[in-house]
């Protein structure tokens, strides 16, 4: 075979030289790779037109990733105070053209500031200097050096707490390197002797912006937000002459000769940055998920895509092994899995992506990679970054935020190229039943993706070239889908717009929390007001859940009055709640005042809150955060008005990611000054803003329910039925949907007349009809209009929650939809009725029934016995290798066991138990999983509920499923005779008819054509349900191999198998 | 049940020829892929032997093995890419999405689109072909294309596309010489259902009738009667329209459908006892939905199946012979599920057409399935069919003299040549709308259609 033997000549030659490669491997092309060398050329940037001149061109780049190091200084542009190293700043972008920037910016000075006495004097500096030096180099077991560079004097405020006095003193200290910060805060604030300052006694000195990374304090200083655009003037930056990145621009500057751009009007736009996406795929044993102390990685793809195209310039994908070609993507393929890995490090590093994505890359691909090379010696792959010679580094990191909760991940350090897991950022961005790539891709592109399991990897990898082709692919297809994604999410423009606004880095946004956006914020207003923010240091130990959960109290919402109401409910929303509260009272840091001042103080100048704080009003000085929120606010409302002006597709993406980014921001300020583990917690704003919210709750009912009655010449009497955190529901008594929106327009207006500015009511939508079933949960549609409702809309109600069975969810939505759309109570009722009647007799589609759990480490330690983790074992004892491990989600059924079993031994795999005709437990699920959400819907509805849903004639049949031998018990032993088709009688005379008895073999015809019509239907079942899945693996050739158990058909497809078999057997027996 | 002609004889064959639809044994559901691989690898030789004839200098390459712009043939199964063919899928779609997915789902009698897109797949892989009318396609059709890669790893075609002909039958050769012997074709009779009005029980009773030759009194006339001349009757599906009853249905209604079995069965007794009848089984018959259908159970017919010589129950497709003209035909699913997912239509009837042009497109597609030496392509894509492991019966192996489609709307009939000469193409109208039954002339081949009511 011409193909293999190529292949071996391939593989003979394949230690390429670094550069080499990308010109050798399509000139091997000959029978086996599609594409030629010609587009291999594009796997590297584009050269320069011509050098770059520092003399006569200015050189602008977008950067994306900003770090800094510790090196020696520069010659001329770096700091000469310190004697020894110093920190360089490097910034990584791209040009307008694609080219790849590192530029090295010297001379930026770490420093904090402390608190001195007003007798501190120009002469103490030196002393103190002096004094603080020693205490560092002892605190380093006495290394000699200059740790402290220079103290000097400056009058500052602190952003803490509103003061009559304005300017304080401080001591701004200047230190050699970014992590001698940390320590010379340590000695400050736990306290030494300096002599000459009082007396030499021991004193304390409180930090300010003592806790500031590095690159931040930089970026804040110069102006540099994240992802905006820089620019170095001609003659002020120096070209490289010796590079040590593998950027193709390479540059030396001063950081005070920086200009960084806002981003606006051209300045707005991305740079055409390359996002390198990747999967990769390794064969695991039987029974083991991959470890990369043993499995091998048997295949990468990669896809290289250029912000700003629609199509990806590079598709290819690294195998072990022989591979078919696949057409329209390049396929490398080696004998050696060190060289695979090898291969594909320079490919990396030649094709020099800026972004790397993928799902789960940072948890899964990477570490695997790098720990699988590390096992195979392969010492020159992990070299991803972008300075040449430096390692990526790993580590376990534990993520911990109110917002996102606990997370267990790695950290890996790859130098000038941002790392965007798509997994995270989905995890953050959206609430989702299952977070699989193919749940995802299902819900985001609208199709379901094909899913090998890795058993199945395997077989495929020790196959044919052609199996590995397959599963290739498959990877491709993988490696694929983050891109499409990202696309379809805009997550690029919405993340570069959120790094922007906030004034981060791009990479913080996935790797940190929330805090840092609102410290960067800070930290940028605070410096124009020549404030200082204190260092507050951080509690040790506590719990997490306790402090951050309830530490003050939260907000509390109006009763709600449940029941079912068929006149429109108009809701009126507070626009940006919190927001609008702190600009209102103008709740701050800087205006809070101190309980023991409160009396010195006007009253005219103060407000005190409804939690009894107190605040100094804006009249006599503005606060910092109403100023942040303004401005958010003020930038989003130009954002939205641009957006409707936009016509431009891709303008208009820019600007309503710029939107959303600002308003996530403007709402995250108020959860900064409550999270009490976070940097600067104070509970006196976050607790003034919720007792705000609340009494404007009440204040709206009482004046909504004073004015409009009947007395006041109103159709009926408001009422307000329920009040969220930032809304309010009314029921104004009038049947009339135009009726309700104006009175609720009205009531708007008239309400927020009462409240200070910006604090607005707005009228935005009608609930018609409404289900209130308690609070924070209920169910209405829609109206914004009149003509159409726009949607349904349900809260807290169980149609996404994802442990549930797909059952629960089906019937909760068509029970709303039919009482809600179609206002049939009735239809509800007799629906509810009809599928417990389904349900008990066994002819639901069974993948309604299959309930997912993960399987996680913890769930194993825990003492208490699960369903799905006793299955998992049960599982391991049947087969090792196809048994779920952990991190694989694990599906199952509920079926009957003997009397008595407990809960979690009735658990079963629902293909095994498709297989063997274990029943299902009906009565479970009736029990456990419909009737309570049922009952939530309608017992505000119906006054019997109970009774009329889930006792009567319905409930009277159930399918008793013949008992089989595997499911134990005295069927064992039994022996099987033939019984009738029509009732069921055994069959006497075997020679008469093998299908019926004798009494029913008079009405053959009729009993047959029931065995067709069963047949008939799952025939036409079958078909549809396995040529999707032919469809959806792309091949017809091929068998299908898709275990994805969150697609709908998976196990819907397996039952018509066996069913269809089944009744197949049955018609049979009439002697066909 | 008297004989009321002598009438001519024909020998026919079909029973061992049926085999191959046969479901026998143990039926097990797998999956669908082993059908298209047998089918691939059945016409795949026949379609590499057409190309070299048509492009001897084109090489026959894999998928895999394309190379970039270089000029040469593959040959592979067509997978049509259609934006809104109905999927199992569209169950599943999310609430916001659903009225899109309504509006598609509206039944339509054709689904084809603009921007539907051909793959082309061999046993290797996959690619996309571009220069073709993907209308002219079903999912499913093997064939030879002409062309090139391009850079981005499509196929553009070049030429017209290649279908493989099969081999020749030994038929008889066609002379004029003696008396005409026709095989009678009819299909759609409906008993039961909306057959079951009077008028029909009197047009039903005229058709029997009429080939028992009962209808002709004047004994003079009677052998120059058609019924003298109708050596075989065939029934191309749509027999009985009885709703198979579900679980929960009326007695009434079953009473209603026992009393229209009894009446097909006196029906086919008084046929049967007179002349040979093949009852094929169709789509609204008492037997399972995919292709192919199995023969009607013989407990519908517990008094004509007395006539063991004459009566017998076919399957769909059916295979047979009479003095040595083989015929090939259905019940009418294949045409109708090739117009619904292709553009072929009334314009691709070739000028030898003859009948209604209501027929006309039944004909064409009828005849495109003959070029395309498949039955019923579209199987399992759209049309469902039994997941054979072992073959694809529905290949045609020989290439039959008389090709037919029954439940259809029209008569029409057209010659279709091939390299094996010439196969006569008939759309056999529904009876129970059209009151028309076809004769076709096994000595000549000559086909005309004679209305009944």
């Amino acid at each position: 075979d011409a193909r293999v033997k190529n292949q071996e000549e391939y593989d003979d030659d394949a230690d390429f030289d670094e550069e080499e490669v990308y010109a050798r491997t399509g000139q091997e092309g000959g029978t086996s790779v599609v594409v030629d060398a010609a587009d291999r050329a594009n796997w590297v940037r584009k050269p320069l037109k011509k050098p770059l001149c520092d003399r006569s061109d200015a050189l602008l780049f977008q950067q994306l990733d900003i770090d800094y190091v510790v090196d020696k200084p520069h010659e001329t542009l770096g700091s000469r105070r310190g004697k020894g190293d110093a920190a360089v700043v490097r910034m990584f972008g791209v040009t307008n053209d694609g080219h790849s920037v590192c530029a090295h910016v010297h001379g930026f000075e770490p420093y904090f500031y402390a608190s001195v006495p007003e007798n501190f004097g120009e002469a103490d500096c030196e002393t103190f200097r002096r004094r603080l030096n020693e205490e560092v180099s002892s605190a380093r077991k006495n290394a000699p050096g200059v740790f402290v560079i220079a103290v000097t004097l400056e009058r500052k405020q602190s952003l803490m707490h509103y003061s009559e006095m304005k300017d304080r003193l401080f001591a701004k200290i200047t230190m050699g390197l970014p992590n001698m910060v940390s320590a010379a805060r340590g000695i400050l604030e736990k306290g030494f002797s300096v002599p000459g300052i009082r007396d030499g006694s021991f004193t304390t000195y409180p930090t300010f912006e003592s806790n500031i990374v590095y690159a931040l304090r930089f970026m804040v200083d110069c102006g540099v937000v994240g992802g905006n655009w820089i620019e170095l003037p001609a003659g002020d930056y120096k070209v490289r002459s010796k590079k040590v990145s593998h950027c193709q621009i390479e540059v030396d500057v001063s950081y005070d000769k920086i200009i960084s751009h806002p981003a606006e009007g051209e300045y707005s736009k991305l740079a055409p940055f390359r996002i390198l996406s990747v999967d990769i795929e390794c064969a695991g044993r039987k029974g083991h998920f991959p470890d990369a102390k043993q499995d091998p990685v048997i295949q990468i793809a990669t896809l290289v895509t250029e912000q700003g195209s629609d199509k990806p310039i590079i598709r290819a994908v690294w195998t072990l092994d022989t591979c078919a070609p696949i057409v329209g993507a390049d396929v490398l393929s080696f004998k050696d899995e060190r060289e695979l890995l090898r291969n594909w490090g320079s490919f990396l590093r030649g094709c020099d992506p800026d972004l790397l994505i993928g799902y789960n890359i940072v948890n899964f691909d990477f570490p695997y990679l790098l720990d699988r090379a590390e096992t195979l010696g392969v010492a020159d792959f992990p070299y991803w970054g972008r300075m040449i010679g430096t390692k990526v580094r790993m580590r376990d990191t534990v993520f911990s935020s109110k917002a996102y909760g606990t997370h267990e991940s790695k950290e890996i350090s790859c130098e000038g190229r941002v790392q965007f897991d798509m997994l995270r950022a989905i995890q953050r961005d959206y609430k989702l039943s299952s977070y699989s790539l193919n749940a995802v891709s299902a819900h985001f592109l609208g199709e379901q993706k094909e899913d090998v399991h890795y058993s199945a990897i395997s077989e495929l990898q020790n196959g044919t070239p052609e199996t590995r082709r397959r599963l290739a692919v498959y990877c491709l297809k993988d490696a694929y889908l983050p891109q499409r994604l990202l696309d379809k999410l805009m997550y690029m423009y919405n993340y570069i717009e959120m790094a922007r606004v906030t004034g981060v880095p791009l990479n913080y946004l996935l790797t940190r929390g929330q805090s840092i956006k609102v410290m960067s914020q800070l930290l940028r207003k605070a410096r124009q007001r020549n404030m200082l923010i204190p260092h507050m240091a951080k509690r040790e130990g506590g719990n997490v859940q306790a402090e951050g959960g309830v530490a003050y109290e939260g907000a509390t919402v109006l009763e709600a009055k449940s029941g079912y109401y068929e006149v429109p409910v108009a809701t009126l929303d507070f626009a940006s709640l919190y927001p609008s509260i702190m600009m209102a009272h103008n709740l701050c840091y800087s205006t809070l005042v101190p309980k023991h001042m409160v009396s010195k103080l006007n009253p005219e100048d103060v407000g005190t809150s409804p939690a009894g704080d107190t605040f100094v009003k804006a009249n006599k000085v503005k606060g910092i955060l109403p100023e942040i929120l303004e401005e958010l606010l003020g930038a989003r409302k130009r954002a939205k008005a641009d957006l409707k002006k936009a016509t431009d597709p891709f303008v208009k993406a820019v600007l309503d990611g710029r939107q959303l980014a600002l308003k996530i921001s403007a709402n995250s300020v108020y959860g900064f000054t409550g999270a009490t583990v976070g940097q600067l917690p104070c509970l006196e704003i976050s607790s003034s803003t919720t007792a705000y919210g609340r009494t404007m709750i009440d204040h709206t009912k009482k004046m909504v329910e004073e004015r409009y009655t009947t007395m006041n010449g109103y159709a009926g009497n408001a009422e307000v039925i329920y009040g969220d955190t930032d809304s309010v529901m009314i029921k104004f008594n009038t049947p009339d949907l135009a009726e309700a929106m104006r009175l609720g327009e009205e009531a708007a207006v008239y309400v927020s007349d009462t409240f200070l500015k910006p604090i607005k009511l707005e009228f935005e939508k009608v609930y018609w009809p409404y289900l209130l079933i308690s609070k924070k949960r209920y169910a209405g549609l829609l109206w914004t209009n009149t003509e159409k409702y726009d949607k349904m809309d349900t809260k807290g109600i169980e149609t996404v929650r994802r442990d549930n069975c797909l059952l629960v969810r089906q019937v909760v939505e068509t029970v709303l939809e039919k009482i809600l759309k179609e206002r049939d109570v009735q239809g509800a009722v007799k629906y509810v009725q009809n599928t417990i009647a389904d349900l008990l007799m066994n002819k639901l589609d069974f993948s309604q029934l299959v309930i997912t759990k993960g399987f996680t480490k913890e769930a194993d330690s825990y003492g208490v016995k699960m369903a799905h983790i006793e299955l998992a074992q049960r599982m391991r004892q049947r087969d090792p290798a196809t048994a779920p491990v952990v991190g694989d989600r694990i599906a199952y059924v509920i079926i009957k066991a003997a009397k008595n079993a407990k809960a979690y031994e009735k658990s079963e795999d629902p293909i095994y138990a498709l297989d063997n005709n274990l029943p299902i437990d009906t009565n479970h699920y009736l029990d456990h999983y419909l009737t309570k959400p049922l009952l939530r819907i309608f017992e505000p509805i119906l006054h019997n509920a109970q009774s009329v849903l889930f006792h009567g004639e319905h409930t009277r049949r159930i399918a008793q499923p013949t008992p089989t031998a595997k499911a134990g018990g005295i069927m064992q032993f039994a022996k099987i005779r033939l019984s009738c088709i029509g009732c069921r009688a055994p069959i006497s005379d075997e020679k008469l008819s093998k299908s019926l008895c004798k009494n029913c073999l008079k009405e053959e015809a009729m009993h047959l054509q029931r065995a067709l019509a069963s047949v008939n239907g799952l025939e036409e079942d079958f078909n549809r349900l396995w040529t999707q899945c032919q469809r959806c693996q792309g091949s017809l050739h091929q068998d299908v191999l898709c275990t994805s158990r969150d697609c709908p058909i998976f196990y819907r497809r397996k039952k018509v198998q066996k069913d269809l078999t089944e009744a197949a057997a049955q018609l049979k027996r009439f002697d066909w | 049940m008297a004989c009321a002609v002598e009438r001519a004889r024909g020998t026919r064959d079909g029973s061992t020829t049926n085999e191959k639809y046969a479901l026998t044994g143990r039926v097990d559901h797998g999956q669908y892929y082993q059908l298209y691989y047998n089918r691939l690898m059945a016409l795949k030789p026949r379609a590499v032997a057409s190309a070299r004839a048509r492009w001897p200098n084109a090489p026959v390459r894999g998928v895999l093995e394309l190379k970039e712009h270089e000029p040469c043939v593959v040959v592979g199964t067509v997978y049509k890419e259609m934006k809104d063919k109905p999927i199992i899928l569209d169950e599943y779609v999310k609430d916001f999405e659903r009225e899109v997915y309504e509006a598609k789902r509206i039944e339509r009698g054709n689904y084809c689109r603009e921007d539907d897109r051909l793959e082309f797949e061999d046993e290797g892989a996959r690619v996309r072909v571009l220069g073709v009318d993907a209308g002219r396609f079903v999912t499913g059709v093997v064939c030879a294309f002409k062309g090139r890669a391009t850079s981005k790893g499509e196929f553009e075609v070049e030429d017209a596309a290649v279908f493989a002909p099969a081999r020749g039958g030994e038929d008889a050769v066609t002379t004029a010489d003696g008396d005409a012997k026709y095989v009678c074709l009819v299909s759609g009779l409906e008993l039961g259902g909306r057959g079951s009005s009077a008028e029909n029980l009197a047009r039903n009773q005229m058709f029997v009738d009429y080939v028992t030759g009962a209808s002709v009194m004047d004994s003079d006339a009677a052998s120059d009667c058609d019924a003298a001349h109708i050596c075989q009757v065939v029934v191309a599906g749509g027999t009985l329209n009885v709703n198979a009853p579900s679980l929960d249905d009326s007695t009434a209604s079953a009473a209603a459908s026992a009393a229209a079995v009894k009446e097909l069965d006196l029906m086919f007794t008084e046929i049967a006892s007179a002349v040979p009848v093949d009852v094929m089984s169709g789509k609204s018959d008492p037997t399972n939905k995919a292709m192919p259908q199995q023969p009607l159970h013989p407990v519908y017919f517990t008094e004509a199946t007395r006539f063991e010589k004459t009566m017998r129950l076919a399957t769909n497709p059916h295979e047979f012979s009479v003095d040595n003209i083989s015929f090939l035909g259905t019940s009418g699913q294949n045409v109708d599920d090739v117009l619904t997912f292709s553009t072929i239509g009334a314009d691709d009837v070739s000028s030898s057409f003859s009948g209604d042009d209501a027929a006309k497109p039944a004909v064409a597609a009828l005849s495109q399935t003959l070029r395309w030496q498949h039955v019923a392509p579209s199987a399992p894509d759209t049309l469902a069919c039994y997941p054979f492991k072992d073959r694809d019966p529905f290949v045609i192996d020989t290439i039959p003299r008389v090709y037919f489609a029954g439940c259809q709307e029209a008569f029409g009939a057209d010659r279709v040549a091939h390299e094996r000469g010439e196969t006569l193409v008939v759309s056999v109208p529904r009876f129970s709308t059209t009151g028309c039954v076809v004769l076709i002339d096994v000595r000549t081949l000559e086909c005309r259609v004679t209305r009944l009511a």
